[in-house]
């Protein structure tokens, strides 16, 4: 039996009381029930007729009415409740029953009572302007309860429904399915009562698009590599990728720069997935930001395309959405180092350079070393977009500049006073500044620039970073006294006048130089010190050279001189390599490798220390000369100045004191030279001499060449292998020059002494250069010379009584050691003097009858050289004693009768010159009678019994001759320096002219006198023998007369 | 001319002196060395071999310059000649020495004849040798201080004689030989040649404190110039040929008649030229006289030539030329339009001698 369900049929049309239904029959029956379809209970009384046959009947009581024999067919039943259907409506599920052959066909209405619902389609939020027809269809979920379609624009009724749950289902429009979705049936479920009415509001769902909200100014500011997200964060713009709607599924976030865009979830931190990305549904519906980096700017010709697309999900879902942003990079370059301002840019540091390195700056100081470095603010990428941006300082310790040159007068003005805004839409270059550094880092990196944008305040899209680094070089004053570290010069002298550094010849000093501990201290580059020619403007041809040590020798540590920075002072010591053409020329520079410019300088000058005159003050004698001595000649030490040693053993005639008064001696000769232009000797008494002469001075000069401006001080001193020293003095150079510096000599030996040719090593105080003197050292202070017609000591008589009496002292240790150079006489023909005593007189060459006449006859071809009469023998004796204090009195001894045999006072007594070979005068009152009882004068005297100073041909007969008379210990003496006779003692001599007993002296020379003689009254006989007198009161004896006091 | 400057015509480590002669159209100059080589002989004073190295002086025509041509040197004996001083008087070659040994001085006389000089002339001995000295009376005035005494082996100091100066009388060619004495006296002996004979020089004058003598004879007129010295000047010791002690001293030059008994009148200075360290005169043609005198200072000296055209007139300035150094002996020849021509002996810086010659020619400036 065919199961016939209510309401499925697509047959009769649905009718309210009346329904008819095909019953085919043939052998066959009908079987028509109806029932109420809420409790299943029969429907008695209800008409059933069978349309083809037109058999109707009523329902029984058990709802059936039964049509048989009914041939196959297809019949029509239809149904008529009468008066239910007031209430009721029948519901059909078999309206039409086939029958083939012995079939029982079943048919059953079932009668519920009519319900009604309406179905109103409403906005998300409420009505919704329709616009378009909207499909409707309810159906219960059970069959029995059927379903129902319609149409309408926001609503739909449905007046006949059966009691029962019931599912909307809804069909949109093209113009609201673009907006909305229709729940699902499921989720419209409503309830119909039977015989009631419901009006269910169906509220269409939105449907889910995607939204995408970008910070503004929708910028992304391009990551640069110091962007670590630690110290320095990356820009990160905020994006809020949404949707609208239910929506249950994700979506993709991509990007047409894709390659360069990360998403991050959080404005800091965090993983970045890089676009395409994936937004989560919890992303999408949180609204919570989402962050954007870039790493590559736009590309010109427009913004960035962000995309947003929903994605899964089982509610449809609208189309992508798209924003556009802009990633703009900023670029802030600077430039590498350039040691020279001008020329070419230095190559643009990279960005790790000018991040994590950074660039080095030396502080710059009123000097204006340091160098600047180049800074360009960029144009903006993409180049086509359009903003500002702002440079912005980082710390206070740069200054911003438009010279390069830090002398460049303009650079004042411009200094900070630049702007800091810039349009991103920059010419190529960009905007150019030189940065200086104006205060010294604490740390590394702790100063810079940065850029950004001004639409992005407080975001970086650019930085560079520098290091301004405080270092200073001193370079130190001579080492004052040795034991003590030499100081830095004053700061304020450091630039002028400087250190003057003496070009090293092998024992100068050096200098030393300090290289202070850098700030910051963490810093920790390398240093160079280099040495600068001021007037080449180069390092090149360095004047000094850099060393480890004090100490003259070892290896030069080249150009530039590496020193490591660090925290402590670094010492180096500088040498002067070649002269300074100019004063402070030359500069020790320091700077830090890397950095333009200098840190700082000290200046210096490479010359040399001259001592230019010296002038030996409270002497004890001043020395004349009659003959320039040369070195043969000369055994100690002189230069006689140019003019006086232009031609060997210049002759100064009359002696003359050297040197002149007023006048240095010791002078240095012009020019680059340390060699003297004169050097005298001079004459001191030595310590501890009676009388307490004045103590030593020395007078100098000195003068630094090249001349240093400016005042130095330096203490001078000079010391020397001979013991005699200078002692220190501070002495200002003033401008390169200190003129008459008195300096006390200190270390005058305790005797007599030849300081020959010692030198004065000086020091200023670092060694300076010897100067060459000789310098006699008497015994006691001189007496006068009465060397003849002045008051002179010649040089020779330094020379010779010094080196006679050299390391004695006392007086007769002095005057032993000098007369010892006149008895014994010396062995022919020439006295150690170079002098002969009457050399070659026998064949009438002249005889010098002073000293210096015998010294510069020294000259005179032989056998005329070197000719000395006892005068010049007697006045070196007496020169060479009172020279060191001992009192010594020339004697002229004549024939004493009473008169002066010299004087030709009676013409009667003239004896024809012929009869004797050197005398021709005497006189009546000279007549005496002799010891034979002759009458007799005397003319002269011969000696026979020695020669004088060992020449055999000197004279044997005299008419006058001279000795001395000398104060020795045991009183006074007379001392013959011709033939060094045994002393005889003698009276006190008087002042001249007075006489002087010289019979203590006769033994020793007068053995026979020559005169005339007669036995009156015969006539005088010429030369006659005429004996000594026995005893004083008779004649005839010698006469002393006093001719110097 | 070459010579308008100083030129040296030689140095010499031992000039005894030098002179300048003019003699049968040649202009010489005559330096006279010591060669301290004694001459043995039967002399009773030492004699030494002297060398005369002699040039010419040639003046060129026109404008080229003169040249001097050396001569063959002379070895002639000398009584140790200390200086000495020559003239060309007629045909005779006259020369005084001071000596200063056994005797004072010496006057020695060559006959030349007209033959050239010194072609052969001074082979022999002289003509002529006559002793100068002090006689008794004017030796004994002779005062030396003690302070200024010198040892002499030989002759005492008060006969030695000092500076010898040798003049010719224009008209009679009487030999006048002035020296000083130790103590500055002018001594002048005044020597008339008769024939070969030997005979004495006459003292004609013996005057005190005038140094450096010099005299110029007109008829019988006799002017006596001289440098006055101050009081005590100790002329050994300011010889500078002799001693360096005081160099050469600037002294005013005077001049004063001198009669036939030896008296001078009143000495006039000479005061155009000043204090002066040395003088020279030439007795010209007629009674012109030149006077060449060296003043200034020793480091810049400078010689002046003047000229008294009349006698006993006023010198007038008609040269001045400076010179290198103070001369100690200045002898000239009258060249005429050519000028005066000098002959100079000098001591050298280092010892040793020079001798430089010069030519002024004269104008009145």
């Amino acid at each position: 039996m065919p199961k016939n369900k209510p309401g499925s049929s697509g047959g009769p049309s649905k009718k309210y009381g009346i329904a008819i239904q095909s019953c085919p029959l043939v052998q066959n029956s009908i079987y028509v029930q109806v029932v109420y379809w809420n409790n299943s209970k029969p429907v008695t009384g209800v008409k059933i007729q069978l349309v083809q046959t037109g058999a109707s009947g009523f329902t029984n009581e058990k709802g059936v009415k039964q049509f048989k024999g009914l041939l196959n067919g297809a019949y029509d039943v239809q149904i008529d409740i009468g008066a239910l259907a007031g209430q009721y409506s029948i519901d059909k599920s078999e309206e039409q029953q086939d029958l083939e052959g012995d079939q029982e066909a079943y048919c059953i209405f079932f009668l519920y009572k009519r319900s009604s619902m309406r179905v109103l389609v409403t906005g998300p939020e409420g009505k919704l302007d329709l616009t378009g027809g909207i499909g409707f269809a309810v159906a219960s979920s059970a069959d029995r309860y059927g379903s129902a379609t319609g149409q309408a624009s926001a609503d739909a009724h449905f007046p006949d429904v059966k009691a029962g749950q019931y599912g909307v289902s809804l069909t949109l429009p093209p113009a609201l399915d673009r907006f909305y979705v229709p729940r699902a049936v499921a989720d419209t479920k409503v309830t119909v009562p039977e015989g009631g009415h419901v009006d269910f509001p169906v509220a269409l769902l939105v449907r889910p698009v995607p939204t995408l909200q970008v910070a503004d100014p929708k910028v992304i500011l391009v990551k640069r590599d110091y962007h670590d997200g630690v110290l320095h964060k990356p820009h990160r713009l905020a994006i809020h990728p949404g949707k609208t709607g239910d929506f249950d599924g994700t979506a993709i976030l991509s990007s047409n720069l894709a390659n360069s865009l990360t998403l991050y979830r959080a404005a800091e931190g965090g993983v970045g997935t890089p676009l395409p990305a994936p937004i989560t549904n919890q992303e999408l519906t949180s609204g919570a930001a989402l962050y954007l980096e870039a790493t590559q700017p736009t590309a010109l010709g427009g913004p960035s395309q962000l995309e947003l697309a929903l994605t899964g999900g089982t509610i449809p879902f609208g189309p992508a959405v798209k924003a556009q942003v802009t990633c703009v990079r900023l670029t802030l370059d600077l430039h590498g180092y350039k040691p020279q301002p001008g020329g070419p840019d230095a190559p643009v540091l990279s960005d790790q350079e000018k991040f994590e390195v950074g660039h080095t700056l030396h502080l710059q100081g009123a000097s204006k070393l340091a160098g600047r470095a180049l800074l360009a603010v960029r144009r903006a990428e993409p180049a086509d977009y359009k903003g500002r941006q702002i440079l912005t300082p980082i710390g206070a310790r740069l200054s911003r500049l438009k010279d390069e040159s830090p002398s460049s007068p303009s650079s004042l003005e411009a200094r900070n006073n630049g702007k800091n805004t810039f349009e991103c839409q920059l010419a190529d270059k960009g905007e150019r500044y030189w940065i200086e550094g104006e205060g010294v880092s604490q740390v590394l990196c702790d100063c810079g620039y940065t850029l950004s944008l001004q639409a992005l305040p407080g975001l970086e899209g650019d930085r560079i970073h520098v290091t301004v680094v405080k270092v200073t070089v001193d370079i130190c004053e001579p080492r004052i006294p040795p034991a003590i570290d030499p100081v830095p010069i004053a700061a304020s002298k450091k630039l002028g006048p400087g250190r003057f550094l003496h070009l090293q010849g092998g024992a100068h000093g050096r200098a030393k130089v300090i290289v202070s501990a850098v700030e910051p201290a963490a810093f920790a580059g390398n240093l160079e010190l280099v040495v600068w020619d001021r007037t080449a403007n180069s390092d090149a041809n360095p004047r000094v050279s850099f060393y480890d040590a004090e100490v003259i020798g070892g290896g030069a540590l080249g150009q530039p001189c590496v020193v490591p920075a660090g925290v402590a002072p670094e010492v180096r010591w500088a040498e002067g390599v070649t002269m300074s053409p100019n004063p402070l020329d030359t500069e020790i520079r320091l700077r830090v490798a890397g950095a333009e410019g200098w840190a700082d300088c000290a200046r210096l000058t490479v010359g040399k220390f001259f001592v230019t005159r010296i002038t030996f003050r409270n002497t004890a004698a001043n020395i004349h000369y009659a003959r320039i001595p040369d070195p043969i000649d000369a055994p100690s030490y002189l230069y006689a100045a140019p003019a006086d040693r232009n031609v060997a053993h210049k002759h100064i005639t009359p002696a003359a004191v050297r040197p002149a008064a007023g006048t240095p001696h010791w002078v240095k000769e012009a020019g680059d030279t340390f060699d003297a232009d004169l050097s005298w000797p001079a004459a001191y008494t030595r310590a501890g001499a009676a009388g307490a002469p004045p103590a030593p001075q020395l007078r100098a000069s000195f003068e630094t060449v090249p001349r240093v401006p400016g005042d130095i001080a330096a203490t001078i001193s000079a010391t020397s292998a001979a013991g005699l020293a200078v002692d220190p003095l501070a002495v200002t150079l003033a401008n390169g020059v200190a003129n008459n510096q008195d300096f006390a000599i200190s270390g005058m030996p305790g005797t007599v002494n030849l300081l020959d040719g010692f030198e004065f090593d000086w020091q200023y105080p670092e060694p300076a250069h010897p100067t060459q003197h000789t310098i006699f050292v008497l015994d006691e202070t001189p007496r006068a010379a009465n060397n003849g017609y002045a008051d002179q000591y010649l040089w020779e008589i330094l020379e010779w009584s010094c080196g006679w009496a050299n390391g004695l002292t006392g007086h007769q240790n002095v005057l032993n050691a000098i007369w010892g150079h006149f008895d014994p006489v010396q062995a022919a023909p020439v006295h150690e003097t170079g002098l002969t005593y009457w050399k070659d007189q026998i064949n009438g060459t002249p005889t010098q009858q002073n000293l210096e006449d015998a010294i510069r006859s020294k000259d005179d071809p032989a056998p005329a050289d070197g000719t000395a009469s006892c005068i010049v023998f007697d006045r070196i004796l007496i020169n060479c004693l009172t020279v060191q204090g001992i009192r010594a009195v020339e004697v002229k001894v004549t024939a004493d009768n009473k008169q002066f045999t010299r004087r030709l006072n009676n013409p009667a007594a003239l004896v024809n010159a012929q009869y004797l070979n050197f005398l021709g005068f005497n006189g009546a009152n000279r007549i005496f009678t002799d010891g034979l009882g002759r009458h007799a004068f005397v003319n002269g005297w011969e000696d026979t019994t020695i020669v004088g100073q060992g020449n055999i041909q000197s004279p044997r007969f005299w008419g006058s001759h001279w000795i001395a008379a000398v104060d020795t210990p045991a009183g006074w003496r007379f001392y013959d320096a011709s033939y060094g006779a045994p002393l005889s003692v003698c009276l006190a001599p008087g002042v001249s002219p007075s006489d002087l007993s010289v019979i203590n002296y006769e033994p020793h020379t007068a053995l026979q006198f020559k005169g005339g003689a007669r036995m009156p009254p015969a006539a005088f006989v010429g030369v006659q023998d005429i004996p000594l007198a026995p005893n004083a009161d008779t004649l005839p004896h010698l006469r002393g007369e006093v001719l110097w006091p | 001319m070459a010579d308008e400057h100083a030129i040296e015509l030689f140095s010499s480590g031992a000039l005894a002196d030098v002179a300048a002669i003019a003699h049968a159209g040649g202009t010489y100059v005559i330096g006279v060395d010591h060669t301290y080589q004694r001459v043995n002989g039967g002399s009773p004073h030492p004699m030494e071999k002297t060398l005369w190295r002699t040039s010419i002086r040639e003046a060129a025509g026109g404008e080229a310059p003169a040249a001097f041509r050396k001569l063959p040197d002379a070895t002639v004996s000398l009584a140790n000649p200390q200086s000495l001083a020559m003239a060309i008087s007629k045909d005779s070659l006259a020369v005084i020495v001071q000596a200063n040994n056994v005797t004072s001085a010496w006057l020695y006389v060559w006959d030349i004849g007209p033959k050239r000089f010194p072609d052969g002339v001074l082979a022999g001995p002289p003509t002529l040798t006559i002793p100068l000295q002090l006689d008794v009376d004017q030796g004994s005035k002779v005062e030396i201080p003690s302070r200024d005494d010198w040892s002499s082996p030989f002759l005492p100091p008060p006969l030695w004689l000092f500076h010898p100066r040798l003049s010719v009388a224009p008209d009679t060619g009487h030999l006048l030989a002035a020296f000083n004495t130790a103590d500055a006296r002018a001594i002048v002996f005044e020597y008339a040649r008769s024939g070969t004979a030997t005979a004495a020089a006459k003292s004609i004058a013996y005057v005190p404190q005038a140094l450096e003598p010099a005299v110029a004879r007109s008829g019988a007129n006799t002017l006596l110039f001289f440098r006055k010295p101050t009081p005590k000047w100790s002329v050994h010791f300011h010889d500078v040929k002799l001693s360096g002690t005081f160099g050469p001293v600037a002294l005013p030059l005077q001049v004063a008649t001198l009669d036939a008994a030896g008296v001078i009148g009143t000495a006039r200075p000479v005061g155009i030229v000043g204090e002066i360290f040395v003088y020279s005169i030439l007795q010209g043609v007629g009674n012109r006289i030149t006077l060449a005198a060296v003043g200034g200072s020793t480091q810049e000296p400078e010689l002046k030539v003047l000229v008294s055209e009349k006698w006993g007139g006023e010198f007038q300035l008609r040269k001045s030329v400076r010179l290198s150094r103070v001369p100690f002996r200045i002898s000239m020849v009258d060249l005429g339009t050519a000028g005066i021509f000098f002959a100079m002996g000098l001591k050298g810086d280092g010892g040793g001698y020079r001798v430089e010659c010069l030519l002024l020619p004269l104008s009145v400036v």
